[in-house]
């Protein structure tokens, strides 16, 4: 039986014994009817599924990972509250990232009235991004597709700062001291989560920046949580203008600790996160480096995957393969040195 | 086309820094529709900005009847108005179903009054306008020589009302909005669709067009949330059911009118002309009025008679698009390519 | 069958997903493919004869696919594949069939957009009739050109045998000359010698009512003397069709047959001037022009509203200038069931869609198996087993309220291990209630309930009773309420071919979810089928929400839905088992200036057209001999309601001031039996 049927057969079985019982409404049916839609057209973006098989043989095995059917529902349930950024939306998040904040900070009391209206504006546009330096935190930033999506041609070859602050310092000053140092940095990052590594990194470069330049730092994806790290920076870092595109509430995350607003659903997912912990962190191999906290990196709770890769600060439950739980978007981590 | 935009703030302060102005805004349920007017007479110069501002009220058949909720909350809006020393003039209230005519005699009022002021830039605050209104009013004053400039603001909410409530209701059969007809059927045609929240009949509309159209866009937005993704893609579940449509589809920032229409300007290039159906953001239907008002191409949609008085709460980020400079729309300024 | 049938996912081929019936109108092949001949007899092969025909019916009915018969390009088509008209056709006289769809054309626009005003004169109705009708007349003389382009094209030769066009004559230069010179132009197409000319020339026209459409034309001061005369344009243009038809007999020569599309809608969209529109439409109709017909599709009731014609009191009438076709009357079932033909035209439909989509040759009965049939035991067996103690346990629940000596006979009778014995004990408990309230003493029921035949046997208490019987079992056996049979997705459907569909699909989806394929059942298992059915009773409910006025339609319909399910319900003595409906006397829906009579008869009208109630003559059995109408939810959304399908014996009877409240007021709904009960209790 094809698996889509098989996933079928199984979630219809819960939606006629839920409504003989009464007190369950959920449409499971009509989730999973979703889900199998955007498996075929959205979330087959997802890297990681490349040669591994369809997102429909994922979720089966997924939900496979529990026995009973309660913890079953609950763990579909939890995909009701997933964003998937697919590859269409990272590319507006790219172009809103550059036409909503990057364009108007590098015009901004620098372009005339005619300027705006000149028919070489667009030229004008790379003409004042060209002395500023294209920089990511991380390499999960796709450099050259943002480019591409802005149709940005003619640029200084993008740079990565790195998460160590010390080889950040390094790119920074190499930079700063050229000939034509230019007129400041452009910071890029897909995710940012507690904002612990870029607090880390920015605040750590932020002595070596030329005192004429102005930066600024885009995060594509925001957790709401990460906001008081950014307040921090901001204050350490005043030459730094921070702009994230898409900040993801708390109330969207799954926390250890309840949030204001969050659905009354949520205290089930803690409770299943909690349950599972154990299975879902336990290293897969010698290669691994496996979550420490099964509610993601420091508690974020976070319920994202953008096609690209899951961040870690999204459910381990989500994304992490362990020797007696398969992941449904499997996280690609880099092991450090 | 050339459409300069940003923030609110930052292009009054590059356009607005040196002119008289004056706001044309809606009164409505909506927070955010005095946002704009706020801001111009708080942090612009006021003794160079006059508001004005009109009513759209439903039609007296309107099913729910939200006629005192809606009253209610507009009472409060204007006391907040009155509290922020922002002043303003009402212009006659309107019926949502008015007709072109109706729209027009109203148009022309304003105009003449602000003509008489000598000001010849009009800040249009979309935010709270139905849409067979601002299509309508930005079509005349784009095609009259006055005003000779025109910025287009808009406001977005906090939030939207969540389901199960809709946030409007009782449709009216699928038509053309005011000033947008395109009455002659012509085949090899493409019609574009912005997806909003609710499908309100859209399947109606996409029937009525069989035998013009050769093929389909559908433009959604992204960012704003998850969420929100989840109900646009609900929506063309619903209208196309479940074949994989990612072909026909393409995705813009909510915001980012310029660039919709270049999008819509590639589909023109593949097929003999467009028809819009704008469901989705304002910013996407206020691009394809431009290029339905560029191009003589139709704007169709259902419109509904019912509006949910607490359709959006909050007040977010202004944004201000310059569709008209110096007598030109931005539809006929040129771009050296790059 | 297909070796790949197997390994497909099966949901993504639905045969009846994939096409709304409105989507084959963009496709002349498929059409062709999916139109049923079936439905081309009797009444409704009017609509292909001379004459003005008026077809009406609720949304969903198939008014659009018979009436877009009528069209050429889709007549060429089926006769460039077929080489022959439909078979019910092939002794109709040909036709030359153009359209217009007024709301696709923005004619509502006329008269919100004044042309006095762009003149600069008074505000005058005329002159704005004047203006939409200068619209039409060109608009449908530029499709009356694309015809004449359609018939030239090459591989249309049995198009022009079947018209008795002669390709050298259509294409002759000449003949545009001609037309460029008829009076009724007033000169506006002078100088225009060939096609080429004319089509410009009328598209400029065209273009200049964008254009004033959009705010920006000019002032139309040509509008005083240069617009033609519509019925003289209509009626020269016939003519040409005749001479054109040489090649034919004179009593087969084509007619012209202008269709005009979306008329209802024109009172939606143009509050000021939808009469006025209207009336230039009726005024066409008026004319009974020899050589042009005029075909219209309205719902039920967006017809007769306004009969006037332009400029006059005079009013079109019904066999005088037009003939109506009703396709709710001719596709509803009777009660003698003579001439019903909507199961065999239902089932070729669903028939040829198997055909076309999925390549597979399924015979009409082949496709009833898959749905198998119905009947009142196989029902009762799903909620209470004869073979099954607990479930023969739990069924005495059915019996309450009845002294035990009473309950005990009816046990002993009715339990007797046969399939069906839940119903027995059902409909033998409701017997000896109401035989109970009538003041029957205990001995007396328990003597007739022994009686042979039973009593609850009698032909006509049984089939009455049947059904809510079983709504009852299900509901006290805390179990959905099972539908399936092919007999019963005709009744659900109602006569309604859109209805019909939407069940299909809802089943195939059903069907596919759990891994079936339907075509491999024979029956299909009833729970797919009643999950298939429930979906589709649930969509059939919301689609009407986004409908105009169907917000107020669904907020109605919901309470009084609701307020009938809980009155049958209660009725354990199945006292009036035809409580499912209401009647209400015909004088007070049609009281002149009363405003609760215009309320509820604009609503009851408004949910007919939109097939969400149906209306029916009520033959009155209280002595008043008042006429009255019967009002039912439409068969669909009873599921959904869960209140029985069928309609058997005497609906409630209400009045006009209940069935306002019902409709517009805010307190809770009490219908039926329920309203009665209350009553007797205050009498004690």
């Amino acid at each position: 039986m094809p698996v889509q049927d098989e996933l079928r057969r199984l979630v219809t079985g819960w939606q006629m014994r839920a409504i003989q019982h009464g007190g369950d409404d959920f449409a499971y049916i009509d989730t999973l009817d979703e889900l199998l839609y955007f498996g075929e057209c959205r979330f087959i973006d997802y890297v990681q599924f490349g040669d591994t098989g369809s997102f429909a043989v994922h979720l089966k095995d997924w939900l496979g990972n529990l026995d009973t059917e309660e913890e079953k529902k609950l763990l579909f349930k939890l995909l009701g509250w997933l964003t998937f950024v697919d590859k269409k939306q990272m590319q507006a998040l790219y172009q809103d990232a550059f036409s909503r904040i990057v364009y108007p900070w590098i015009m901004m009391g620098r372009a005339t009235r005619d300027d705006y209206m000149s028919p070489r504006h667009d030229i004008g546009v790379l003409e004042r991004l060209r002395p500023y330096h294209f920089l990511s935190i991380t390499l999960s930033f796709n450099l050259p597709e943002f480019e591409r999506a802005n149709n940005l041609q003619g640029l200084p070859e993008m740079r990565v700062l790195g998460e160590d602050e010390e080889v950040a310092q390094v790119v920074v000053q190499r930079l700063a001291t050229t000939r034509d140092h230019g007129s400041g940095l452009i910071i890029l990052e897909d995710f940012v989560g507690t904002g612990n590594q870029v607090k880390r990194v920015l605040s750590g470069i932020r002595d070596y920046v030329n005192e004429d330049w102005r930066c600024l730092f885009v995060p594509l994806i925001m957790l709401q949580s990460g906001m008081q790290n950014i307040e921090d920076l901001r204050r350490e870092f005043p030459s730094l203008r921070v702009e994230p595109v898409l900040v993801i509430p708390d109330s969207h995350c799954v926390k250890e600790t309840p949030m204001p607003d969050e659905p009354k659903e949520f205290i089930h997912f803690r409770s299943l996160v909690r349950n599972t912990a154990r299975r879902v962190i336990q290293p897969l191999d010698a290669s691994d480096d496996p979550p420490t906290n099964p509610f993601g990196y420091e508690g974020s709770g976070a319920l994202v995957v953008t096609c690209h890769n899951a961040p870690n600060n999204t459910l381990p439950i989500l994304h992490h393969h362990a020797p007696r739980w398969k992941p449904l978007f499997q996280r690609i981590h880099h092991a450090r040195r | 086309m050339r459409l300069p935009w940003g923030s609110f703030l930052d292009i009054s302060q590059s356009f607005l820094y040196d002119k008289d102005f004056v706001v044309l805004g809606c009164l409505s349920s909506e927070d955010r529709c005095c946002k704009v007017p706020t801001v111009c007479h708080q942090e612009l110069d006021d003794h160079h900005v006059k508001t004005y501002l009109l009513q759209v009220i439903d039609p007296p058949n309107a099913f729910p009847d939200y006629s005192v909720q809606t009253a209610n909350k507009i009472s409060e809006i204007r006391e907040r108005l009155e509290a922020d020393y922002v002043r303003y003039v009402m212009l006659p209230t309107l019926d949502l179903k008015a007709t072109e005519d109706d729209l027009e005699e109203s148009l022309q009022d304003f105009q003449t009054k602000v003509e008489e002021l000598n000001i010849d830039t009009i800040v249009f605050d979309i935010s709270a306008f139905p849409k067979r209104y601002f299509c309508f009013l930005l079509l005349r004053l784009l095609e009259s020589p006055f005003p000779t400039n025109l910025i287009v603001t808009y406001t977005q909410a906090d939030s939207y009302l969540r389901e199960p409530q809709h946030l409007a209701s009782d449709l009216d059969p699928c038509s053309n909005l005011p000033g947008f007809a395109d009455p002659l059927v012509r085949p090899d045609r493409t019609i574009v669709i912005s997806i909003g929240f609710e499908q309100l009949n859209l399947a109606a509309l996409i029937d009525s067009f069989a035998e013009d159209v050769r093929r389909t866009k559908i433009l959604l937005s992204f960012p704003p949330d998850g969420i929100f993704s989840r109900r646009q893609w609900a929506v063309i579940r619903h209208i196309m059911g479940d074949s994989n449509i990612s072909h026909m589809t393409e995705i813009v920032p909510a915001l980012d009118v310029e660039r919709v229409c270049t999008r819509l300007y590639n589909w023109l290039d593949e097929s003999s002309g467009l028809i819009f159906a704008p469901f989705g953001p304002k910013p996407h239907t206020l691009a394809f009025a431009l290029c339905a008002i560029q191009h003589d191409f139709g704007l169709y949609y259902t419109q509904p008679k019912a509006y949910h008085p607490d359709y959006s709460s909050g007040m977010g980020p202004s944004w201000a698009y310059v569709v008209k400079w110096d007598g030109y729309p931005c539809y006929f300024r040129n771009v050296y390519s790059v | 069958m297909s070796d790949t049938r197997q390994d497909r996912n099966l949901k993504v081929h639905n045969p009846f997903r994939d096409l709304k019936v409105t989507e084959l109108i963009e496709d002349a092949h498929l059409y062709r493919d999916m139109f049923s001949e079936n439905i081309l007899i009797g009444e409704t092969s009017n609509i292909y004869l001379p004459g003005n025909v008026i077809v009406l019916g609720p949304q969903g009915s198939g008014k659009t696919m018979l009436l877009n018969l009528t069209r050429l390009p889709v007549m060429a088509e089926w006769l460039r594949t077929k080489r022959a008209p439909p078979e019910p056709l092939r002794e109709v006289p040909p036709y030359f069939g153009i359209s217009i769809n007024l709301n696709r054309a923005s004619f509502h626009s006329f008269g919100n957009i004044s042309v006095a005003k762009a003149l600069r004169v008074e505000k005058n109705p005329w002159l704005e009739s004047i203006a939409a009708a200068d619209f039409v007349t060109h608009f449908l003389f530029n499709e009356f050109i694309k015809g004449i382009e359609l018939c030239c094209r090459e591989d249309n030769d049995e198009l022009r045998k079947w018209l008795g066009f002669d390709y050298s004559c259509l294409m002759d230069d000449q003949l545009a000359a001609r037309i460029a010179e008829w009076d009724c132009w007033r000169g506006f197409y002078a100088g225009c010698d060939t096609w080429e000319r004319l089509r410009s020339r009328c598209s400029k026209r065209l273009d200049y009512w964008k254009d004033f459409l959009r705010i920006k034309g000019q002032e139309p001061t040509w509008l005083w003397n240069d617009r033609p005369d519509i019925e003289m344009t209509m009626h020269s243009l016939g003519n040409l069709i005749r001479e054109l038809g040489s090649g034919k007999q004179s009593k087969e020569k084509p007619s012209l047959f202008i269709y005009i599309d979306q008329y209802e809608e024109i009172k939606a969209l143009s509050h000021k001037h939808s009469s006025e529109l209207q009336r230039i439409i009726n005024t066409l109709i008026k004319s009974r022009d020899p050589v042009v017909f005029y075909r219209i599709g309205a719902r039920t009731y967006d017809w007769g509203t306004e009969l006037r014609i332009s400029g006059s009191e005079s009013r079109i009438e019904v066999e005088r200038d037009y003939s109506i076709v009703d396709l709710t009357s001719i596709l509803r079932r009777r009660e003698d069931r003579v001439g019903y033909i909507y199961p065999k035209f239902a089932a070729d439909v669903a028939r040829k869609r198997l055909e076309r989509l999925e390549n597979m040759d399924v015979s009409i009965e082949r496709f009833q198996r898959v749905f198998g049939k119905w009947s009142a035991k196989k029902e009762s067996e799903l909620y209470y087993r004869c073979d099954n103690k607990k479930s023969r346990a739990r069924a005495e629940d059915t019996i309450r309220g009845l002294p035990s000596a009473i309950m005990r006979q009816i046990i002993e009778i009715c339990d007797n291990g046969e399939p069906g014995f839940a119903l027995e004990m059902r409909l033998a408990s409701a017997w000896a209630l109401q035989k109970s309230q009538r003041g029957w003493s205990e001995g007396e029921i328990c003597a007739g309930l022994s009686a042979n035949p039973r009593p609850w046997h009698k032909q006509w208490w049984y089939k009455e009773r049947k059904e809510i019987g079983l709504v009852q079992l299900a509901s006290h056996a805390y179990s959905q309420r099972r539908y399936f049979g092919w007999d019963t997705l005709l009744y659900l459907s109602g006569g309604n071919i859109s209805a019909f569909l939407y069940l299909c699909s809802e089943i195939w989806d059903t069907a596919a979810r759990e891994g079936v394929d339907p075509l491999d059942e024979e029956p299909l298992d009833e729970k797919i089928q009643t999950n298939g059915i429930i979906s589709a009773s649930t969509k059939w409910q919301e689609r009407d929400r986004n409908e105009p006025e169907g917000s107020r339609r669904y907020y109605a319909i919901n309470r009084i839905g609701h307020a009938i399910r809980d009155s049958i319900r209660r009725d354990l003595a199945l006292s009036n088992p035809g409580h499912t409906g209401f009647s209400i006397p015909k004088l007070s829906l049609y009281k002149e200036g009363d405003d609760e009579s215009i309320r509820v008869r604009t609503f009851l009208h408004n949910a007919v057209n939109w097939a969400i109630v149906e209306e029916r003559d009520h033959a009155s059995k209280n002595g008043d001999g008042q006429p009255r109408l019967k009002y039912y939810l439409h068969p669909l959304i009873s599921p959904y309601f869960e209140i029985p399908i069928k309609r058997v014996k005497e609906p409630y009877y209400s009045n006009l001031h209940e069935v306002y409240i019902w409709l517009f007021g805010g307190d809770e709904v009490k219908f039926g039996t329920d309203r009665k009960r209350t009553r007797l209790r205050k009498d004690r």
